[in-house]
């Protein structure tokens, strides 16, 4: 493999629950080359949103990096987790899960665009600016640009709303786009076109992409590369096509079998038994073993190790070899 | 279940819930110090002629200007009434005229208010525009002018509140109860036949009123600084009466020289205030959870 | 073009409001218990010299009658004669008015000047002891009365350093704005408290929103986010808490001017309560409450520049 542009290495997050703190996200490590896109997959409290925002120092109040290294290809070797920050506007943008939230209702989407152009430093006067802002709208399929740059964000649509988050974040010039559930507030419609929209920019730009979502229909249609997160930590990784169709996990298994709208025709949806448990009541051994359907007494004091089960390919279940995990 | 909920949420959960930990702590922190003040303030007032150790209207011409310490606690004024006896007995008008002024227009702007909300219709509009009228007037302004219109003294000041602060209850509480009016208990209540008094005054009312009567208790500390401010002008409660703000005014004079006299009365108004908005503010956080 | 027809609109809402306001400011003393011509007269007028002013006052009219004439009056620019003085009472207020004035811009800068600070440094760290002490001046900062601060000050500042005259309005720009400073800062620690609180309960909102995270996430500096970003958003409230704080902030500036013997229009009207100054009462009670509106009015212009989303 060659040196990837991201990678991030037992990355852990706590968060305040009633005055401890528990860790939320305990021990996740990622790497991602250029040009491709991660999706990063589980279900609500999983930590996956914590992860990426903990790669971008914007970590939520009441929650702190508190373990981890990161290196990115030429700003950072193997550094503290905790100065992500310096990442920001240099290679790294994120964009958001509510586009019409994440916009600033009093400033014109152009002049928050131009906002981004700034933290480059390649852009000079308020006309160059302008020119860049409109070449920028234009490559998200913004119509109108020209008209649109002067446009309030309360005169926007949500997908429209999107694309200027979109553009904002080119602006810097990223290697890398955080996309932390970019779809999810959108029309079924929309959703699609902003995951063409995704998924053209890192073949035009060679953009590199981590996409977080509830939603394996979502990350099946443009990653490449999926990690399945549970309880705070990757259960499963691999490439796309391999995690998405044979699982080797129980917990992704139950994830595909609760998902409407994959290919499985004729199966009946069967949701996973049971809760994901919140962070300060993470059980011992494997953390899925209280709703696996598959789980043995031992399963309760298995360490967790990702076990690299072919190139590229790992999975956190100890049984993985016995069980024929049907979807 | 895997019912994917939006990651946000979950974050946005932990941080409330951090948010109200801290809340609870100083909520109650702030209930027992301004609770404390405030009980101390009405125990002094209650026992004043236990606790003060002169009459407070006694001159002595003799012992004029003493400094504080001494057989006088904190002095005596230009006509040498004791100081710290007049500063308990003051607490016998600010307090309960100040509630009083409170507590009127609190009682009247509820009833307006409710039976507005609550009916609507032309009546409701009426009494919008008589509010809005009222509420364009600059308040205290019109609290010196009503003042002057009906005299000097305790009652004018707590009509001319009235006059003027009815407006602010019937707003908050018409606004509720429009609100409340949609809610599924009322409209079962309604539909269950009960008369419309009784909606209001057992289902609808417990439930509006905590935000009303935390506005009450913040407008209790403006209306003793604003008595305080019109006896300081003159057209307050008269001489003779032991009146904080009064007390400093008729001290003014002798702040190059006898700075105590007009340090001591002010701090009796910080301190009460300080406590009522604790008070408040314990009364704020409480009702909004 | 859209704005400007917004204004006007509001400027029209306040035609009716404004009558209204001058029926209250006539009716008030009009039906208050309280003779004016017998004052006027003096204790020792007979019964018919007491007629006669009351003839030529027009008290005699029906109310009705009175009102119009007092309302025709008003528009002609014309508030009646101080019984004090017998100068115009227009006289009076246009020589009361800058000083008035003055105050209140004075007064209105330094308070939330003074608030955008503190409520700045508390946002940006909720629930920490920063947050916990700016709180703390606030709510301190409540329960003081405007006259005694503005007295300490006279005896802590003014007196031991000599910088400030302790009170009056001497003649020349540099002496005025000297004996300015401290009544501006009484009457803007009486405004901050309030502003405080609006301040940093809309500024920890605006700090913890989803766009702030966006700007910070493509970079912006903590200082470049704060005023270009933020401030904006957060002003919004300044503005209304300022407008809805106006009537407070004249009876502080009535105050004020009575600590500091500025001769404004509140003390004027103190003195004219104290004396029964039928007339100047009732012009500067009206001229505060157009004051008032004024503020208001200009409120909703501020908050339609500042805010694209206004419904114009």
């Amino acid at each position: 493999m060659t040196q990837p542009l991201l990678a991030i290495e037992d990355v852990v997050v706590q968060v305040d629950r009633d005055g401890n703190m528990s860790n939320a996200v305990d021990g996740v490590t990622l790497a991602i080359e250029s040009g491709s896109c991660l999706g990063l997959v589980g279900e609500s409290g999983c930590g996956k949103s914590l992860t990426l925002k903990s790669i971008i120092g914007l970590l939520p109040r009441g929650s702190q990096a508190a373990g981890g290294r990161i290196s990115f290809s030429g700003k950072l070797e193997d550094e503290d987790i905790s100065e992500g920050r310096t990442l920001r506007g240099r290679g790294v943008a994120m964009v958001f899960q509510e586009p019409m939230s994440a916009l600033n209702p009093v400033m014109t989407v152009g002049d928050q665009i131009a906002e981004g152009l700034r933290q480059g430093g390649k852009v000079h006067g308020r006309r160059d600016s302008r020119k860049r802002v409109v070449e920028l709208m234009d490559e998200v399929g913004i119509p109108n640009p020209q008209q649109r740059a002067d446009s309030w964000p309360h005169e926007m649509s949500g997908g429209m709303a999107q694309r200027v988050m979109i553009a904002m974040a080119l602006a810097t010039d990223p290697l890398l786009l955080l996309a932390d559930e970019p779809t999810t507030a959108l029309d079924v419609t929309i959703q699609d076109q902003i995951l063409g929209l995704l998924d053209d920019l890192r073949r035009d730009r060679n953009l590199s992409i981590i996409l977080v979502s509830h939603d394996l229909a979502v990350v099946r249609q443009v990653a490449d590369q999926v990690a399945v997160m549970y309880a705070g930590r990757v259960v499963e990784i691999g490439d796309a096509d391999q995690v998405l169709l044979h699982p080797q996990h129980p917990y992704t298994a139950g994830l595909l079998l609760s998902t409407p709208s994959l290919d499985y025709e004729g199966t009946r949806l069967r949701p996973i038994e049971g809760l994901p448990p919140p962070p300060d009541e993470y059980p011992k051994g494997c953390r899925f073993a209280p709703r696996c359907p598959h789980s043995l007494p031992k399963c309760a004091e298995a360490p967790y190790v990702l076990e690299e089960i072919m190139p590229g390919r790992a999975t956190a279940c100890i049984r993985w070899f016995e069980l024929e995990v049907k979807t | 279940m895997a019912t994917p909920v939006a990651e946000g949420r979950a974050l946005t959960r932990t941080r409330t819930r951090l948010g109200r930990k801290v809340n609870k702590k100083s909520e109650r922190r702030a209930f027992i110090i301004g609770g404390a003040i405030v009980g101390a303030y009405i125990l002094a007032a209650l026992l004043a002629p236990v606790i003060a150790p002169f009459d407070p209207n006694k001159q002595d011409l003799f012992n004029a200007l003493q400094a504080p310490g001494g057989e006088h606690l904190l002095g005596t004024d230009s006509v040498g009434r004791d100081t710290f006896s007049r500063l308990i007995y003051a607490g016998r008008v600010d307090l309960p005229v100040a509630v009083i002024a409170a507590l009127l227009p609190f009682i009247i702007g509820t009833v307006i208010g409710s039976v507005a909300g609550y009916a609507g219709g032309v009546g409701d509009s009426i009494l919008m525009r008589i509010a809005d009228s009222v509420q364009a007037f600059p308040i205290y302004v019109l609290l010196l002018v009503l003042v002057f219109a009906f005299g000097q003294g305790a009652t004018s000041f707590i009509l001319a509140a009235t006059l003027v602060s009815w407006v602010a209850y019937a707003r908050l509480i018409r606004g509720e109860i429009i609100r409340a009016k949609q809610l599924p208990y009322v409209m079962a209540a309604k539909t269950a036949g009960l008369p419309h008094s009784r909606i209001i005054v057992r289902h609808i009312l417990p439930n509006t009123i905590g935000r009303s009567i935390v506005y009450a208790m913040s407008d209790i500390v403006l209306l003793i600084l604003a008595l305080a401010s019109l006896s300081f002008l003159g057209v307050g409660i008269p001489a003779p009466t032991a009146e904080w703000g009064r007390m400093i005014a008729e001290s003014q004079i002798y702040l190059r020289s006898h700075w105590w006299l007009l340090v001591a009365p002010g701090l009796a108004i910080v301190v009460l205030g300080i406590g009522l908005s604790f008070l408040g503010d314990a009364l704020d956080q409480r009702t909004r959870r | 073009m859209r704005r400007f027809r917004f204004v006007l609109g509001r400027l029209l809402q306040t035609v009716p409001v404004l009558f209204v306001v001058l029926l209250l400011v006539f009716a008030l003393l009009h039906l208050a218990p309280g003779d004016p011509a017998r004052t006027l007269a003096g204790l020792k007028a007979t019964e018919e010299s007491v007629e006669a002013i009351r003839e030529e006052m027009g008290l005699n009219e029906p109310l009705i009658v009175q009102y119009g004439t007092y309302v025709g009056n008003v528009f002609r620019g014309d508030l009646g004669e101080s019984t004090v003085s017998s100068k115009p009472v227009t006289t009076i207020v246009r020589q009361r008015l800058p000083v008035t004035l003055w105050l209140l811009a004075g007064g209105a800068i330094v308070g939330t000047t003074f608030a955008l600070l503190l409520a700045g440094l508390a946002a940006r760290r909720p629930d920490t002891w920063i947050d916990h002490i700016v709180r703390g001046i606030s709510t301190v900062g409540l329960g003081m009365p405007v006259f005694w601060v503005g007295l300490m000050l006279i005896l802590l500042v003014a007196l031991p350093t000599g910088w400030f005259p302790v009170g009056g309005f001497p003649d020349g720009l540099a002496e005025q704005v000297r004996a300015m400073v401290l009544p501006s800062l009484t009457l803007g620690f009486a405004l901050a408290p309030v502003q405080i609180r609006a301040l940093r309960s809309s500024l920890a909102q605006v700090y913890d929103s989803d766009y702030t995270m966006a700007a910070r996430s493509i970079g912006v500096s903590e200082t470049r986010l704060l005023w270009r970003h933020l401030l904006r958003n957060a002003a919004l409230p300044a503005v209304t808490v300022l407008a809805v704080q106006m009537g407070s902030l004249l009876f502080g500036a009535v105050v004020v001017e009575a600590t500091f013997a500025l001769p404004g229009l509140g003390q004027g009207l103190v003195q004219s309560v104290s004396r029964r100054d039928f007339p100047m009462v009732q012009g500067v009670t009206l001229i505060s409450a157009v004051l008032v509106l004024t503020a208001h009015l200009l409120a909703d212009a501020a908050y339609a520049a500042l805010d694209p989303r206004v419904e114009v």
